[in-house]
């Protein structure tokens, strides 16, 4: 891109976003699939429909689309990179600098004010070294599962976002260590259970 | 397949995806959304059309952030001037910064100016989808658009663009 109207910028960045082909195809055979149906009925037949004529092939139908649906789900089932989807959204998150919802300077008493988190909020001994002061917290999410997003500033009073969130089936498959991502230092650890993950400037 | 019906679709949801990335801001999220609400639709029997698809999606996407309690429910200041027409202006941007600019957005934001640039809506459609007033959506897409203008010329000026 180069100088233009921010109107043609938006209309560029936003007709370069597409799904996936392999998701777009799904989505599309979802379609194919409610075709072949008899028309009006719905893909998923509900239990108020009743349909004496048919009923003697609805069986068929939805042994049909139930094979078809899996088929597609083990095709075309969804294999975005787990490492790489959850450092694009940290740092998302840690760009936005949205305010803290709780202010507090330690982890035990965030942790009684977030209590809506589903997991105990832990002070992380992989930085306990490294000086950082504790300045708040919110409520976010990593992957849709609820987390908890603490605002913290090193010793020279730069901000980093730590994040926290219980261990999924999904978040254990992502690769732990240091990366780069969009300028910012990233790093991703477990610990305790939970899954941490923490943003700042590159030294 | 008939080619031409698989197009229909295909546009169909490459838009109903780039609304909900606009709401997301994030693909894989925009991906699942998509998908949740294009079920729905298939579900109900309904009408695969641009309006039912991206009404779906809103719905889902106000649900999911209200299960997650990240609602955050802000005043949306109508005062503006409207003399000012400085969001016209030439500016440098390339996608890295428009995708960071565009993530300093707060949801509603990034949605009315996909609607209004994009999608071609009028203020008062927009209103309609949103549930806004429209003087309120007006002012909604003067003031995102400053912002990301802000935005993009403070970058431009650290890249040595400006």
């Amino acid at each position: 891109m180069a100088k233009r109207h921010i109107s043609t910028h938006l209309r560029e960045y936003y007709e370069a976003q597409q799904p996936s082909a392999k998701r777009l195809a799904h989505l599309v055979t979802m379609v194919e699939i409610a075709k072949m149906q008899a028309p009006g009925i719905p893909v998923i037949p509900t239990k108020t429909r009743t349909d004496h004529a048919s009923s003697g092939f609805r069986p068929v139908f939805v042994l049909f689309f139930a094979v078809t649906a899996a088929l597609a789900f083990f095709f075309f089932r969804p294999t975005h990179d787990v490492t790489q989807s959850v450092a694009k959204e940290i740092v998302l998150n840690h760009n936005k600098r949205l305010a803290v919802e709780f202010t507090s300077e330690n982890y035990a008493e965030l942790g009684a004010m977030m209590s809506k988190l589903d997991f105990s909020l832990l002070r992380p001994k992989q930085i306990e070294t490294q000086g950082f002061r504790v300045l708040g917290g919110r409520y976010c999410s990593i992957q849709g599962n609820l987390a908890a997003q603490i605002r913290l500033a090193d010793e020279t009073g730069r901000i980093h976002t730590l994040y926290q969130s219980a261990l999924t089936e999904d978040l254990k498959k992502l690769q732990t260590g240091d990366l780069e991502q969009d300028g910012l230092k990233l790093t991703l650890w477990r610990e305790g259970g939970l899954l941490f993950g923490l943003a700042g400037p590159i030294n | 397949m008939p080619e031409e019906a698989s197009d229909t679709t295909k546009t169909l949801l490459i838009r109903g995806y780039r609304y909900a990335f606009s709401l997301t801001h994030d693909p894989a999220q925009a991906e699942d959304l998509l998908q949740d609400a294009w079920v729905a639709v298939l579900k109900a029997g309904g009408p695969r059309k641009r309006a039912y698809l991206f009404s779906a999606i809103r719905s889902r996407f106000l649900d999911q952030r209200r299960r997650e309690q990240l609602i955050v429910i802000e005043a949306l200041d109508e005062h503006d001037d409207p003399e000012d027409t400085s969001t016209e202006e030439i500016i440098f941007a390339d996608t890295q910064m428009l995708e960071k600019a565009l993530s300093t957005l707060r949801p509603l934001e990034r949605e009315t100016l996909l609607l209004s640039e994009i999608e071609g809506y009028t203020a008062q459609e927009i209103a309609s989808v949103t549930g806004h007033p429209r003087g309120t959506v007006l002012s909604l897409i003067h003031r995102s658009r400053k912002k990301l203008k802000q935005y993009l010329l403070s970058q431009a000026d650290k890249e040595g663009h400006g």
